[in-house]
């Protein structure tokens, strides 16, 4: 037999092989029977002993994921609990049966089908969610009138069947409680026809650690139980009964995710040290407080970069200030006392618009009125973020940033107005930290070249190497044509900076890069040779750079830092510290 | 029959933890306590329904109930709408 492929959408990393376990959705009773006149109130006890029976395997899968420390799962099953007891859903399925003499489980359809209607057609993301939760709970109580499997489809079907090797579930969809109780000890990855990758399932996945893919189609519930299946969650590809050449590529390929994985995990909660003991910091950049978890659990030491504006986007209003506090405490609570959390003020414009702000179209937006540029413009927008980041400085080591400053004139302004912050918060009796550090991104040349005299008035810089780059080689970084110049690695963008990095230490102040450059393994021996104090960059950088931090030694790789700003361009630099750096071939 | 009005200080609204809370609430009193914002007025017993009438912050919420304890709800919900916590 041909292996067959099924492309989907890939929602989770990783490979698994195993054999399939198809989840069908079980019939649920279509149509609305009835009872005989007389028997409403047997039907009636009849019902309450099936939600009673939902109700203690609710509370028994909510205490089991306390138990196992799986705080989100919990809070499904504890709202699924209220729903259990919730009038318009429970009470009007009662009503049915006792008014109308309906089944129970027509009464029990009828009702959850009317809720979850009613809340998908609301004008509101959370609640729409909450349609599926509502469908759960009434097929709960369902399968406890005895209709369906009686226990929960996914340990059921999976425990019973292939006991020896790792299931791969497959479904039309998984019910919330279905993901929640997903144990990655059983099941080896899951396969879904429909779903994105921000539904719940392929959230659940990821935090668990299995390969999904979703969105796969109707071929996905083609398959047939038992049927061998490899799933690719890295390309979103599904292999039904795989050549044995295919199998055996899987497995080495599991087997090396599987050893780097195991080497990786050595790194979780260590400090960020070179072979000779020079450390570091390495911390991410986020744009909520979801990326704040994530970098956390990803092992960064705090945060180099949040970028603030993704609270202003996606929205018709201008976040509030109780919203912003809100954010910035919580994101430096994920973390606890003392993590650095860089906060960035808003940097909308370039290609960030922001209907809110009704700005002019332009015909250079990357040169034209952005960040803080329009913050010096409009004070009171900037004050509102300004006071939300420091109420929040009493809850955490929050820095504050400006982006986008090129001159010495800019930086006094944006601290004056800090400083008037700060004394309304004062006068008001608001607490907030009186020594938060107050610095400036490196992005604009004007900036770099000046740094020596930054460096004598800001607490530390942050160079953004995305813009820097694209300013300092003149090269829009989104035209794909310019690729060539739009590369970190050449030399003047090197030679700047090397410079901010030396301006900044003269002074005795710590610089920070927040560009994707600081996650990229051939940067970041030059990076540490030029002495970067703190790398920032996407949470699953962080372990593999504290990797090869870790077999780095910093004091021989100063003469590579200086060796490369006198090459001819970014491939000469990249070839040269390929040659010079053995632990980069590892 | 207590009524009284509320604005809705939570950034995020009445989402689930605030809702849960009100839902507690408003099972102090034995008599029926309803919940109204914008023209739908709703049991504020039932989670579904506390939740369905989506208020945001500085939304007005009204509040009312009827029966034994029924000031005593009407407090507890008021106390839930006023808070900032989540």
């Amino acid at each position: 037999m041909m292996a067959t492929e099924i492309k989907g959408i890939a929602a989770s990393e990783g490979y698994a092989i195993g054999r399939a376990v198809i989840l069908r959705e079980e019939a649920v009773p279509q149509g609305i029977t009835y009872v005989e006149a007389g028997e409403e109130a047997a039907e009636l006890s009849r019902f309450d002993t099936a939600v009673a029976a939902a109700r203690s395997e609710l509370e028994e899968l909510h205490n089991r994921m306390i138990t196992d420390g799986r705080e989100k799962e919990a809070e499904i099953f504890e709202a699924h609990l209220m729903l259990l007891e919730d009038e318009e859903l429970i009470g009007a399925a009662q009503e049915r049966i006792r008014g109308q003499r309906y089944k129970a489980e027509a009464a029990m359809n009828e009702s959850g089908e009317e809720v979850a209607d009613m809340l998908a057609s609301l004008d509101d993301e959370y609640l729409r969610e909450r349609s599926a939760d509502v469908r759960d709970v009434s097929r709960r109580v369902i399968r406890k009138l005895g209709h369906g499997t009686d226990a929960d489809s996914v340990p059921a079907s999976t425990t019973a069947t292939h006991s020896k090797e790792k299931s791969i579930l497959f479904a039309f969809d998984l019910t919330p409680s279905d993901t929640a109780q997903l144990d990655p000890s059983v099941i080896g990855g899951f396969v879904t026809a429909v779903g994105g990758r921000t539904s719940h399932s392929a959230i659940i996945a990821r935090s668990v650690g299995i390969p999904a893919i979703v969105g796969a189609g109707d071929e996905a519930l083609r398959i047939e139980d038992g049927q061998l299946v490899i799933v690719d969650g890295a390309a979103g590809l599904v292999l039904v009964e795989p050549e044995d050449e295919e199998l055996a590529r899987y497995q080495a390929l599991q087997e090396t995710a599987a050893g780097q994985r195991a080497l990786l995990e050595q790194f979780r909660g260590k400090p960020s040290v070179s072979a000779d003991g020079h450390q570091v910091e390495l911390v991410a950049n986020i744009g909520s407080v979801q990326d704040a978890h994530q970098a956390h659990e990803q092992g960064a030491e705090g945060v180099g970069l949040f970028r603030t504006e993704f609270l202003y986007m996606g929205r018709s209003d201008l976040p509030t200030e109780d919203e912003q506090f809100s954010a910035y405490k919580d994101a430096a609570e994920v973390f606890g006392q003392g993590a650095p959390i860089v906060i960035r003020t808003m940097d909308i414009g370039g290609d960030k618009e922001l209907p809110s702000l009704q700005l002019e179209k332009e015909d250079n937006p990357f040169l034209g009125y952005r960040a803080i540029r329009i913050c010096l413009d409009r004070p009171e927008l900037f004050k509102t973020q300004l006071r939300a980041v420091l109420r929040a400085s009493a809850y955490g080591n929050l820095k504050i940033m400006f982006p986008m400053i090129a001159t010495l004139g800019e930086w006094r302004q944006a601290k004056a107005l800090l400083e008037q912050a700060k004394q309304e918060l004062r006068s008001e009796n608001i607490a907030f930290n009186e020594r938060i550090e107050a610095g400036i991104m490196i992005e604009i040349p004007a900036a770099a070249q000046m740094a020596d005299r930054f460096a004598r008035e800001v607490d530390f810089f942050s160079i953004g190497t995305n813009d820097l780059v694209q300013y300092t080689m003149a090269a829009d970084r989104m035209n794909p044509k310019l690729g060539y110049l739009s590369d970190p690695l050449h030399p003047p963008v090197l030679r700047l900076i090397d410079q901010v990095i030396r301006a900044a230490h003269k002074e005795n102040k710590w610089v920070g890069m927040c560009g994707e450059m600081a996650g990229t393994p051939i940067a970041i021996p030059i990076l540490l040779g030029m002495g970067l104090d703190e790398f920032s960059m996407s949470a699953s950088a962080v372990l593999p750079a504290r990797a090869l931090l870790s077999r780095l030694d910093r004091e021989k790789l100063t003469s590579l830092a200086e060796a490369v700003l006198d090459l001819d361009d970014a491939e000469a630099v990249r070839s040269y510290v390929e040659q010079h750096v053995s632990e980069l071939a590892k | 029959m207590v009524e009284k009005a509320y604005v809705v200080m939570n950034p995020t609204g009445v989402h689930a933890r605030p809702a849960k809370k009100i839902v507690e609430a408003a099972k102090i009193c034995e008599g029926t306590v309803y919940i109204e914002k914008g023209g739908r007025k709703v049991s504020a017993k039932s989670l579904v329904n506390v939740l369905s009438i989506g208020a945001k912050q500085n939304d007005t919420v009204t509040v009312s109930a009827e029966g034994e304890k029924a000031e005593a709800a009407v407090d507890a919900i008021g106390a839930v709408l006023a808070s900032v916590e989540a």
